[in-house]
């Protein structure tokens, strides 16, 4: 029983220790996504992001290009409903 | 020098750096008249000094409690070292999770403060190593006199980089 426990103790401290400086590690940088853009301006943005990654994974495995060509398609669904009003008047 | 002195020193450490939270206010109300905005460098400082400002009266009253619930001083021990472990791997998480949701980058004072609080979680494995196996007089002492002194670099290194910033304008003699 005992030394069940000091294996989970020891066991838990090295796995926070070496996540912690993991995620230390870990950069973070400043998103231009959300009040600095209108929502219009934020989906072309997006609509750029998402094809040049689409071009992208032309030097990548096959499978890369179909997942980025099914957000490219989400991201087309989502401009035709916004601009469905628009289109109209 | 004698035990007893480092006893003394010891406390006089731990009783000096219940006074951080002051420094970090200070230091979070320069960054802001400094930057004019919220920095990274400013986050950092609120988030520390809220938690030493929480952790400071827990202590005491955590210390009684395992010694109260009698159990083996091999259970108090794990209990007292996965409690800090979890609270400083909790700190590194949020200071993470603060930078992500406020969306201010992280900088390099920020992967040093979460390298410094890594390094208390080392000086806990250290100790619960040497309490279990070796029970070394000096790994004790290091373990004692290392969580002080990562505290202290932590907010000497802040105050440097938050006065780093400072610009001071040269006066001009006006015609």
């Amino acid at each position: 029983m005992e030394i069940a426990i000091l294996t989970l103790t020891l066991c838990v401290v090295v796995y926070s220790l070496v996540s912690a400086v993991l995620q230390a590690k870990r950069p973070f940088n400043y998103l231009p996504l959300g009040d600095d853009f209108g929502y219009y301006e934020m989906l072309v943005y997006e609509g750029i992001l998402l094809s040049e990654r689409l071009i992208a994974a032309a030097n990548q495995p096959i499978r890369a290009a179909f997942e980025a060509n099914h957000r490219l398609n989400h991201w087309d669904k989502r401009i035709q409903k916004n601009t469905r009003f628009t289109l109209v008047k | 020098m004698d035990i007893e002195h480092l006893h003394r020193l010891n406390e006089g450490l731990l009783n000096l750096g219940s006074y951080l939270p002051y420094l970090y206010t200070v230091l979070f109300l320069l960054s802001a008249s400094i930057s004019k905005k919220l920095t990274s460098l400013s986050i950092i400082v609120v988030f520390l000094a809220l938690a030493e400002f929480a952790m400071r009266p827990i202590t005491a009253p955590l210390l009684t409690y395992f010694n109260e619930l009698g159990l083996t001083y091999t259970y108090r021990l794990c209990a007292w070292v996965v409690f800090w472990v979890a609270i400083a791997r909790l700190q590194i998480h949020l200071l993470q999770k603060l930078h992500e949701w406020l969306n201010v980058s992280k900088g390099k004072a920020l992967e040093r403060v979460q390298y410094g609080i890594s390094g208390i979680i080392a000086l806990f494995l250290i100790d619960l190593i040497n309490q279990l196996i070796f029970k070394t007089e000096i790994l004790d002492w290091l373990y004692r006199f290392g969580v002080p002194f990562i505290n202290f670099s932590i907010a000497g290194y802040l105050l440097f980089a938050v006065l780093k910033h400072v610009e001071f304008k040269k006066w001009k003699l006006q015609s």
